[in-house]
């Protein structure tokens, strides 16, 4: 991780100083583990939610999904 | 009119006040611009006051209602506007260093539609840096005060539209709500917050950066669930300059009002918000639900799945797209970000596209399973925030200590004091968050209801049905 940050700082012409690196490599650690949750989902024909939402139409007895 | 009654008009009062030209547009708004200059220094509420320009449309609505020309309940109504919503001719900072000079030429959907509704906009609300936060702690514009209590946080990161209302500086604010930004303030200071469904009002003209593309919304600050309905009225509907607007057809929200509830069924979700909530907001929470019991509601527990990748899909969908527009900044100006910001984004920089997809593709499991919940319920009714407001000095050491137990305000997951609320941005459902009790201080505690989508009025009939039988939206905070 730290390499990445590293890479991402020169690309960028931040001059990241060390402390920053480790610190925000650190937290970009923590962060990959909170994501990495997502991929254990079995997502086979799931499609991403793109545009507008659209009413429900149905009674609220006998409504289904959009 | 006295001080006393200014701090409780609202714009279901004054309208027909207006209307009658019992009072002058001119005179309520330099009313209104005389509480801001006492109270605004201490609250920093505002970060900019348009009084000129205020007044000037007070006149031409004055000059409109001598010639027999009433625009509808919100002629000469004074607003405030989040610092993050263009503005012709006004300075829009978005919270930030970079912008702290841009004057747009032209107007966000929301103001534009506010204004021909006949709104009097008093000035520019303070909110968090970029809206990338809840405290409205603002490194370049400074600490918004909660009117409860001004060594609290107001809450954001619309904080200065939610303290703005909830001191009676004008009637009504718009903010933006990208993970409870309208939710959470109006929580913390005790007024009406709404994030419509996603679509339902424009986000033209919305500061780039400042929400992401899939999470973010525009929605009202009022005083009451009724006036909520009213400011909904008038900036809800399609727009051709917002691509993801809705085409549905804008509901009659004020005709729910006074609706009787009887029969109507609550959700309670099992699991997901008992873990945030506080004894002081679980008590004022239960009690909620109970009083909504003897309205005649039916409360049924509700099971959703995936609840517990919620924060992981607000985290990779909105970090993802508010970092994208920011690219500009990290190359000419990183370093006008704050410390945390700056490293925010590239932490968000290191979010793979793969991963960024398929937290679009998990959102739409939990969007189901929660469309899926309204076969059984009307609505959902949930806290807003786990505790009350903070005190601003716990939020910049980071941690504050609730129940005796310490709790970090930041942890992995984003912030603490959103994760109530950010179940309804990942999946655009309606929520409105507005009063259900007070803490033993005196903070005000906020209660969700939610909605199906596109179900807004029936948001307003609970809403005001519990307001009603309540009482706590009579209460206001003492300014001097």
């Amino acid at each position: 991780m730290e390499e990445q940050v590293r890479r991402l700082s020169a690309q960028y012409g931040w001059n990241l100083s060390d402390d920053e690196i480790h610190r925000i490599a650190a937290e970009a650690a923590v962060q990959e583990k909170v994501l990495e949750r997502l991929k254990q989902i079995h997502l086979a024909q799931t499609r991403p939610v793109m545009g507008a939402f659209k009413a429900r139409r149905s009674s609220p007895g006998n409504r289904r999904r959009k | 009119m006295t001080a006393l009654d200014l701090e409780s008009a609202t714009i279901a009062e004054l309208a027909p006040v207006i209307k009658a030209k019992k009072l002058s547009v001119v005179d309520l708004t330099k009313r209104f611009l005389d509480r801001i200059e006492r109270y605004n220094p201490a609250l920093n509420a505002f970060q900019t006051v348009t009084a000129d320009d205020g007044l000037k449309q007070a006149r031409a609505l004055d000059r409109e209602l001598r010639a027999g020309k009433w625009r509808g309940p919100l002629h000469g109504i004074p607003f405030s506007i989040k610092d993050n919503l263009a503005t012709r001719g006004v300075k829009t900072t978005g919270g930030s260093k970079q912008l702290a000079n841009w004057i747009p030429d032209y107007d966000a959907s929301v103001v534009e539609k506010l204004q021909s509704a006949g709104a009097v906009i008093l000035g520019k609300t303070n909110m968090h840096e970029w809206a990338s936060g809840s405290t409205t702690i603002n490194p370049y514009y400074g600490t918004t005060a909660n009117p409860w209590d001004r060594q609290r946080i107001a809450g954001g990161s619309s904080g200065g539209s939610a303290a703005s209302v909830a001191a009676s500086l004008c009637l009504g604010s718009i903010g933006t709500d990208n993970a409870g930004s309208v939710r959470h303030p109006a929580s913390l200071c005790g007024v009406v917050g709404l994030k419509a469904t996603f679509g339902r009002v424009s986000r033209y003209g919305g500061v780039l950066g400042t929400g992401g593309f899939s999470t973010d919304h525009f929605g009202p600050f009022a005083k009451t669930v009724r006036d909520c309905a009213v400011m909904l009225k008038a900036i809800a509907g399609h727009d051709l300059k917002d691509p993801l607007s809705s085409r549905e057809p804008v509901g009659n929200y004020t005709g729910a009002i006074g609706k009787s509830v009887k029969g109507l069924r609550v959700g309670l979700i099992n699991g997901y918000f008992d873990e945030f909530m506080s004894a002081a907001v679980h008590g004022a929470f239960d009690a909620a639900v109970g009083q909504l019991k003897t309205l005649g509601v039916k409360v049924v527990k509700l099971d959703i799945p995936y609840t517990d990748l919620i924060a992981a899909v607000q985290l990779a969908t909105s970090r993802v797209e508010n970092v994208a527009p920011a690219h500009e900044y990290l190359q000419t100006s990183p370093r006008d970000y704050s410390a945390p910001l700056f490293y925010r984004h590239i932490k968000s920089l290191l979010i793979p596209a793969d991963v960024y997809v398929t937290a679009q593709r998990v959102r739409r499991l939990i969007c189901e399973a929660f469309e899926a919940a309204f076969d059984k319920v009307d609505v959902i009714a949930a806290p807003t925030v786990g505790s009350p407001a903070q005190t601003i000095d716990e939020c910049r050491q980071g941690f504050a200590i609730v129940d005796g137990r310490r709790v970090e305000l930041q942890e992995e997951r984003g912030t603490t004091g959103t994760l109530c609320t950010i179940p309804f941005n990942v999946t655009g459902l309606p929520a409105m968050s507005l009063c259900c009790g007070f803490s033993a201080n005196g903070l005000p505690i906020g209660m969700q209801i939610v909605g199906a989508p596109f179900d807004e009025a029936r948001l307003f009939q609970v809403g005001h049905a519990y307001e009603q039988a309540a009482g706590w939206y009579g209460r206001r905070p003492n300014l001097d």
